[in-house]
């Protein structure tokens, strides 16, 4: 069995092929779990708000370009478009906020790192967003 | 290894940039949210003599400038994880940290310009 295992990696070796080399952490049999989901959601939502400087550069932009150019841009926000984008900036904006303060709670040893908590914190950053997203929607 | 003179270098010194950026802009992201509220239904004259102002031009260049710092290091940290490490991703980087310091540039002349009030 060693043997063959050896022969075969040899020839994987002379084939310049990965496929004898141990798979980790085999993703496609592995259990999603809450962590994962919070953690790239976070990573997601932060190269979404890359739009919000974007943004504000237009808004400065149209200031200083004068009153009529100022008015022009202020009424693609009143449209449909303009509004979901809005919505949904702000929304990534208020996951992305939650959800770096339970970073920084962990990096100063507020929150302990276990399971449970881990957890536990995960609920509370969805419950809170979704509570913000609310009051967000509702303004 | 990216240019010492475009991103900032160091892993430690970006981690710590990258906590201080992450809650001055909370505090920041507050006074936006508050002066959006504050500011909702002005018209243009009102809008132009707040943005005027010294503190909430220096406020909102801040802003901007902690933006910037902070989206460049999430956003090298995702690129370095998720993209191969071959040429093209080293300009990709290259690319991005110059829109950052362009982003920049442009808000600073721009808010000058408020400054003065001049167009």
């Amino acid at each position: 069995m060693i043997f063959i295992l050896g022969v075969a990696g040899g020839v994987a070796v002379l084939f310049r092929s990965n496929r004898m080399r141990p798979l980790s952490p085999h993703l496609g049999i592995y259990r999603i779990q809450s962590h994962a989901v919070l953690s790239i959601l976070h990573r997601l939502t932060g190269l979404a708000l890359m739009l919000f400087p974007a943004a504000v550069l237009v808004w400065l932009w149209a200031l200083a370009a004068g009153e009529t150019t100022y008015r022009q841009v202020q009424t693609f926000w009143v449209t449909p478009l303009g509004q979901a984008g809005c919505y949904l900036l702000a929304l990534a904006a208020v996951y992305h906020l939650v959800n770096g303060v339970r970073h920084i709670l962990w990096d100063v040893g507020y929150l302990p790192l276990t399971r449970q908590s881990v957890r536990v914190s995960g609920g509370i950053v969805l419950a809170v967003t979704m509570v913000l997203a609310i009051l967000v929607l509702c303004t | 290894m990216l240019p010492a003179w475009l991103v900032p270098q160091g892993s430690a010194a970006r981690w710590w940039w990258q906590r201080m950026s992450a809650v001055l802009l909370l505090l920041l992201g507050v006074w936006w949210l508050w002066s959006l509220w504050y500011l909702a239904g002005a018209d243009y004259a009102l809008v132009r003599f707040w943005a005027g102002q010294p503190v909430v031009s220096l406020a909102l260049w801040l802003m901007m400038a902690l933006s910037c710092l902070h989206a460049w290091i999430g956003v090298q940290g995702v690129v370095e994880d998720y993209l191969p490490d071959l040429p093209w991703r080293r300009w990709l980087l290259i690319g991005l940290a110059s829109l950052a310091w362009f982003v920049l540039a442009l808000t600073t002349a721009l808010l000058m310009l408020l400054q003065r009030g001049g167009a």
